[in-house]
């Protein structure tokens, strides 16, 4: 039986909702340093806000939703800091040495032998529009069911339904794109 | 057809996805960052009091000089009046001599 939000001291949360919060801040992030940042914070608002806790959904959604805003924050600054700071980025910032790009996402909980392919998948996901790439990260990947995506989402299950079918159309698309570049 | 097998794949490929762990010391970390916050919050705090107690002071000092201002104005008042009526009455020195 879940605990009531106010029964819960800091470390329960932790113990409790870790895996949660750092798995999905991981598949939107698909970097593990920003995820761990990211699962920092959400710990730090979600403990912090307790007591503004209404108990209108589960505390699991609750955290659910803090935590994909989180992300998606951290994306639109990320974003923000590519288009205006092109030229700064191009370089380490104390050192003045040239960056190579870094190479794409691994995540760790995914077979060697399908690795390739997710990382595919991962850069196809990162093309999507913010909420297509929720409902699809929340519905394929963290496997929830489309009604309590639409709970984190405020927003009904038909929502959810076409987002998640326009989102694996432009999976599909992108992945067409894609299609030569791993025969190379 | 290869295409379409090989888009399934990916699409197919984070099926039985394996949970991360997080790192061992996050609750540690996390204990940490809310203690720093608490403690700027301290500072601030203390910050914006001795803020506060400066223009307080100031304001009571403004308050007082203007106060005694104000009392040091009737006399002033008085002797400006003595000036001008001793001077119309031609008993004030006007030189040295």
């Amino acid at each position: 039986m879940q605990n009531k939000p106010s029964e819960y001291n800091l470390q329960q949360l932790v113990e409790t909702y870790k895996r949660l919060v750092f798995n999905t801040a991981i598949n939107f992030l698909q970097h593990r340093e920003e995820a761990e940042d990211i699962t920092q914070e959400v710990f730090i608002e979600v403990y912090q806000s307790l007591s503004k806790f209404k108990e209108q959904s589960t505390i699991s959604t609750w955290i659910y939703r803090i935590t994909v805003n989180k992300c998606l924050d951290h994306l639109r600054a990320k974003k923000r800091q590519k288009r205006f700071g092109f030229l700064t980025s191009l370089f380490h910032p104390e050192t003045g040495e040239e960056l190579t790009e870094i190479s794409h996402f691994d995540h760790p909980g995914i077979e060697i032998e399908k690795k390739e392919k997710a990382r595919f998948l991962f850069k196809a996901i990162e093309s999507l529009p913010e909420n297509q790439k929720t409902a699809f990260i929340l519905w394929h990947i963290e496997e929830l069911p489309q009604k309590e995506i639409a709970a984190i989402m405020q927003s009904s299950i038909k929502a959810v339904e076409s987002l998640l079918q326009r989102a694996k159309a432009n999976l599909r698309k992108e992945m067409e794109k894609i299609y030569p570049e791993r025969r190379n | 057809m290869e295409k379409e097998n090989w888009i399934n794949e990916v699409m197919q490929s984070t099926k039985g996805i394996k949970p991360a762990e997080a790192n061992p010391f996050l609750f540690e970390k996390i204990a940490h960052k809310i203690e720093l916050n608490r403690r700027d919050e301290v500072h601030a705090k203390s910050f914006s009091k001795g803020w506060a107690l400066a223009a307080s002071l100031v304001i009571v000092v403004n308050l007082i000089s203007f106060t005694y201002a104000l009392k040091d104005k009737p006399s002033n008042q008085k002797e400006i009046g003595y000036q001008a009526l001793s001077k119309e009455m031609g008993l004030a020195q006007t030189s040295n001599y």
